[in-house]
């Protein structure tokens, strides 16, 4: 082949090549769609439907949306499922696929709350229903009985299946609510603001650890003014918090309620509460405040659960804020050995 | 002889048989009168003070006509007229199936207000199982998250 040629044939190739690297080129310029996709809305595939699904165990505690599927691989005569939703957030419970035997004693029943250790929160004061109607069971009516709603950020879910192969699957939902109230904290430390618009109700915020709390804003019915004069004034010592129960840096959780009167005889008052149950009615007054806040007003209370429960007449908007901590080893009393001293402290 | 004797006495029997029948049909038609007559004439003492005596006496055959009644009037008059016929005698099978009824309800009531079981379960466990369910809902929120993102950039 004479040199002509092959530069001919050489260039022919290049110039092809030429246009197959500009046809990339277009490509690429065709593919920034690809880039300008990513400033577009459109959903290449929809993760909407995509439902959380796992195993449900005899002892649960279900913090997710999802379907929970249980099937008893033995005779199981006592289960339980806790489900806890956000503060602001109620839970929807629906039933299905249920394969049990309620004339042999199966059983599955809902709750409106929790049960622990026959204490139940929310506590019947503080409820809006009787404790029957708290309770749904499924084989009393299984047509109707498969959906349940909470009142509150926390449900739970009871069951026994004595025959192996049974089951039945959980589905949780959780649902925004406007105004909660009754809340149990998912974590040992965080804030909130709680909010009783014109209602006469009762409601209280549980933290299951040993905590500092921090009240950071309390606004009560008209005591808007810090001038007001309080109608406890002979029972307080400080202008703020109207009645602390100690001063001394240890105090029992068994103490006896009788001496304390607090700000009982006020419609609208914020108190601090601690115990060792989760029953707010069997738990002990640690501070009571029965006037608007300005300011910080602080309390450590070392017991096993801690509440700031907020009581409302329903003549006024009543609003709490505060933050709270997890208190840490050092801060907790050590317990002297072989003493029956109880280790729940507030300081 | 004999046996004209035989005639007589066996028509005697037939006749005394009859003479039976008759009456009892006519104490029937006697006391389907008086229950017409107290149904016709409700606001008469005079007549349910005759009538209450003589249907307390004969609570089993009215009993038993009552049925007789409420079925056969029923279709003809409706419901009016069985309840109405029913409100003169006993009501006894209706009381048992509302006792029943009250029974069963009861019963379903007793059985939700039960108290279900309750987990005698420490502070320390809950918190166990609280802090796994708080990392599996993280984990989801992290699924959730990545998945978004994949949906957005991926094809």
């Amino acid at each position: 082949m004479s040199p002509t040629l092959r530069a001919h044939l050489f260039f022919v190739l290049i110039s092809l090549s030429l246009k197959m690297g500009l046809s990339r080129y277009v490509e690429d310029i065709n593919s920034s769609d690809g880039l300008y996709s990513l400033l577009s809305m459109e959903k290449k595939r929809d993760s909407e439907d995509f439902v959380y699904r796992r195993p449900l165990r005899c002892m649960d505690m279900l913090a997710t949306d999802g379907h929970f599927t249980f099937v008893a691989s033995r005779p199981q005569l006592a289960c339980a499922t806790f489900i806890i939703a956000e503060p602001s957030e109620v839970i929807s419970l629906e039933l299905s696929d249920v394969s049990i035997d309620c004339s042999a004693g199966d059983f599955i029943k809902t709750f409106d709350g929790w049960v622990l250790k026959g204490e139940k929160f929310p506590s019947s004061e503080d409820h809006q229903l009787p404790v029957r109607q708290r309770y749904r069971d499924f084989c009393s009516n299984p047509e109707t009985e498969t959906t349940s709603r909470s009142s509150q950020n926390v449900a739970m879910v009871f069951f026994r299946l004595q025959t192996p192969g049974s089951g039945f699957t959980l589905s949780v939902k959780k649902l925004h609510n406007l105004f909660p109230c009754n809340i149990m904290s998912q974590n040992p430390e965080g804030d909130f603001t709680m909010v009783i618009p014109h209602q006469r109700r009762n409601c209280s915020f549980s933290i299951i650890y040993p905590v500092e709390i921090k009240l950071t804003g309390l606004s009560l019915g008209e005591a808007k003014r810090n001038d007001l004069i309080p109608q406890y004034r002979r029972h307080s010592h400080h202008p703020l918090i109207l009645r602390i129960q100690s001063v001394s840096d240890v105090i029992s959780c068994h103490i006896h309620k009788q001496l304390w009167s607090g700000c009982s005889g006020s419609g609208d008052y914020v108190e601090l509460l601690g115990g060792n149950g989760v029953d707010t009615s069997r738990m002990y007054p640690v501070a009571d405040l029965c006037y608007s806040l300005r300011g910080l007003a602080q309390m450590k209370i070392g017991c096993d659960n801690s509440v700031v429960r907020l009581v409302s007449s329903g003549n006024y908007i009543n609003q709490v804020s505060f933050q709270y901590r997890l208190l840490d080893h050092h801060e907790l009393p050590k317990s002297q050995e072989n003493s029956l001293d109880n280790f729940c402290t507030v300081e | 002889m004999d046996l004209l004797m035989d005639l007589i006495s066996s028509t005697n029997l037939l006749l005394l048989l009859l003479m039976m029948m008759m009456m009892m049909m006519m104490m029937k038609m006697f006391l389907w009168f008086l229950v017409l007559l107290t149904l016709l004439v409700p606001g008469s003492p005079k007549a349910e003070a005759a009538v209450s005596p003589l249907i307390l006496r004969h609570r089993p055959l009215l009993l038993h006509l009552d049925q007789e009644f409420f079925l056969q009037l029923r279709g003809a008059h409706g419901l009016s007229w069985s309840a109405a016929g029913s409100d003169v005698l006993s009501s006894s099978p209706r009381s048992t199936v509302a006792q029943r009824e009250e029974k069963e309800a009861t019963q379903k009531t007793r059985r939700s207000e039960e108290s279900p079981i309750s987990l005698d379960l420490t502070f320390h466990l809950l918190r166990e199982v609280l802090e796994m369910a708080r990392a599996e809902q993280v984990a989801q929120q992290e699924v959730r998250a990545n998945r978004r993102l994949m949906d957005v950039f991926g094809k």
